[in-house]
Parts: structure tokens; sequence; C-alpha cells
């Protein structure tokens, strides 16, 4: 069986990068600044494809991973495309052998399962966007405490943040009015403050 | 046309009726010969309606590439056939990609079937691609 070439530990080098990506600049350059991350995680760009309805496809077997862009887009709509790529590349699943996914700038999924994909998949690609991405659960795009059974009054503290940001990750895929509370900035910043309560590790500290 | 060797000439005499048959049972009853013809001429293959046909009859006279007999399974959502199996073992070439990941290349095209016509053929010309092994940039270094 051939592996797919998008793999946990490119995924897990894509949030690495993204979490430090500067957010300025004009669309044209943060559209570059995606577009050379991507190809830094072997993921091969073309911007020429002749798309008509489709503004992205993502294309990815054992030959490798690529993203092609429609060359009728504006710059603008060609930064929020590779927005929802990285963000469809780290929350989406890519099937072996092959797999593709389309990236509209409306919606149509089908099934529950790509309805609620594409909602995370929107909503990251905003945050990003916007260059906020606390705008997003951070499970998302971080490494988080999981929900254990933990007795001590520290690991029971993260195991409950644990438990929030699964129960935050869950709603964010189904709830419309979750993901549009969940991008307000004091409710992020509010969940901020949870977060270095519950987890006194140092990233918190 | 361009010179051949005799051993291949004799080769693709003692195969290509076998391989026409396979070709007819690629394309089924449900798609013309025109059809065909303009899907793989859509993919960048030149193909005509009538050399459609006469491949079909066993009367091509150019022996069939890999990218043909890929493409043509391509355009009839037959990867996964026992006929492109036939022409592949026949034609002596090896794809490295079990029965099953063909199918999944198969549930793949069903899957953007509503797709339209433009976006389709992109994903199509990329599909063959990853079947083949081949970046279409070398394609294009290539000719440049």
């Amino acid at each position: 069986m051939i592996e797919t070439g998008v793999l946990d530990e490119t995924k897990r080098q894509l949030r690495d990068r993204l979490r430090s990506l500067p957010g300025d600049g004009s669309a044209v350059t943060r559209a570059a600044r995606l577009r050379m991350l991507l190809e830094e995680m072997g993921v091969d760009c073309d911007e020429t494809a002749d798309l008509q309805d489709v503004d992205a496809v993502l294309l990815a077997s054992a030959r490798g991973t690529e993203a092609l862009i429609a060359a009728r887009l504006t710059d603008d709509e060609r930064h929020r495309v590779y927005a929802r790529i990285v963000a469809r590349l780290l929350v989406g699943e890519l099937h072996a052998p092959i797999d593709a996914k389309m990236e509209y700038a409306g919606e149509h999924a089908t099934t529950r399962e790509e309805r609620e994909e594409d909602a995370v998949v929107a909503g990251l690609a905003g945050a990003l966007v916007d260059g906020r991405l606390d705008a997003a659960p951070r499970p998302l795009y971080d490494d988080v405490p999981r929900l254990t059974f933990a007795f001590t009054p520290r690991t029971a503290a993260r195991s409950t943040l644990g438990g929030l940001h699964q129960w935050s990750v869950l709603w964010y895929k189904r709830s419309n009015m979750y993901r549009r509370w969940r991008a307000r900035r004091d409710v992020s910043h509010a969940i901020e403050r949870i977060c270095i309560v519950l987890d006194r590790t140092p990233a918190h500290a | 046309m361009p010179e051949r060797d005799e051993v291949q000439i004799a080769r693709w005499d003692a195969i290509r009726n076998r391989i026409g048959g396979e070709l007819r049972g690629m394309r089924g009853h449900g798609r013309s010969q025109a059809q065909l013809a303009w899907e793989l001429d859509e993919l960048g293959f030149h193909v005509s309606q009538s050399m459609v046909s006469r491949y079909e009859q066993g009367q091509g006279e150019v022996p069939l590439t890999l990218e043909r007999m890929v493409g043509w399974a391509l355009c009839c959502d037959a990867l996964s056939s026992e006929h492109l199996r036939q022409v592949l073992e026949l034609g002596g070439y090896v794809l490295p990609w079990t029965r099953g990941d063909m199918a999944q290349f198969d549930n793949l095209l069903r899957r953007y079937r509503a797709l339209s016509r433009p976006d389709q053929m992109v994903l199509r010309r990329r599909m063959l691609w990853h079947l083949l092994g081949l970046h279409p940039r070398g394609e294009q270094e290539l000719s440049a």
C-alpha cells in the first residue's frame, strides 16, 4: 500500500511554522508567504490551472501533493484560497492511495462529514487570513493537553483543559453560532486566560 | 511514420487483435468512439475517432503506448477493470498501483463527475500524471 504524501509529521511541521508566520503585508505578499510555506512542506503549487468553478484543487497521492490554483483568481481570492489549502492540510483527511479536495468560494459539501470539515477549514482559513490564529480553537494549530483520567491537581487541571479543547473543536465543527462567538476577540482573550490558569507549563508561563 | 524495428512490428502484430478486444471492452456500450476520441484529445492525446476505431478492430499500425493505454482507461472510467490489466500485461507494462489503488482512482473520478467539464479535465490531466509518475512541469521544461 502506497502512503499518501501528506503525513502526520508534515501536519506537525506545518502547525509549527504557521504559529510563527507573519500576518502583515499585502494580499500578494501573504499569498506568496503561504505558497512558500506549502512548497517547503513538499506541496507543489500551480497558480495557472484553468479551473472554471472550483477555486483550487488539492491532489495527493504517493507521487506527491499538489495544489492547483485557478488562474482567474484576484490577489485577495488567491490569498484566501491558499489559507484554505493550508487549513485543509491541517484538519482534512486525505486518504491513500489518491485523494482530492476541491476548494470553492461558497458551500458545496453534500454529506454531514464534508460540511463539518468544510466549516472547520473555513473557520481556520478565516483566522489565518485575518492574522488571528487565536480566533480558531487551539487544537487546530497547536499541541494541547489531552483529556485523561488524572488525579493530581496539576494533571487534573491539564486534563480539564484537554476536555474543554475537545468540546470546543466539536462545537466548532457543528455550530455556526459557536464559530462566530469563538472568533470574537473578547472570547479569544478569555479562552487564552483560561488556558493559562489550567496549564502552567512554560508555553503559558 | 517513425522507423520501427521488425521485432517490434512482429510483436505488435501478434498482440494488437487481443488488445483491440480489450479496448472495446473498456469502452463498453455507454460511450461512443467519437466521445472517447474527443475526451482523449482534451487530455492531450492526438487520437482521432478513426484511430479509436482502428485500434479497437486490431488494425492500429503504431503500437499503443503506455500513456495512451492509461489515458484510454481513464476516459472510460476503467482504470480498475480487468481490460486495462490485460492490455498492460499484453503490452508488457507495469504500473506501481494495485487493483485496489486503481479502484480508488476510479472512485475519485466518479466522485467529481458533477464538476464542470473544464474543471474535470484539469483534475483528469493531473490524475494521469499521478498514475504515470511524471510531473507536468517536467514536460514544460523539456519543451522550453
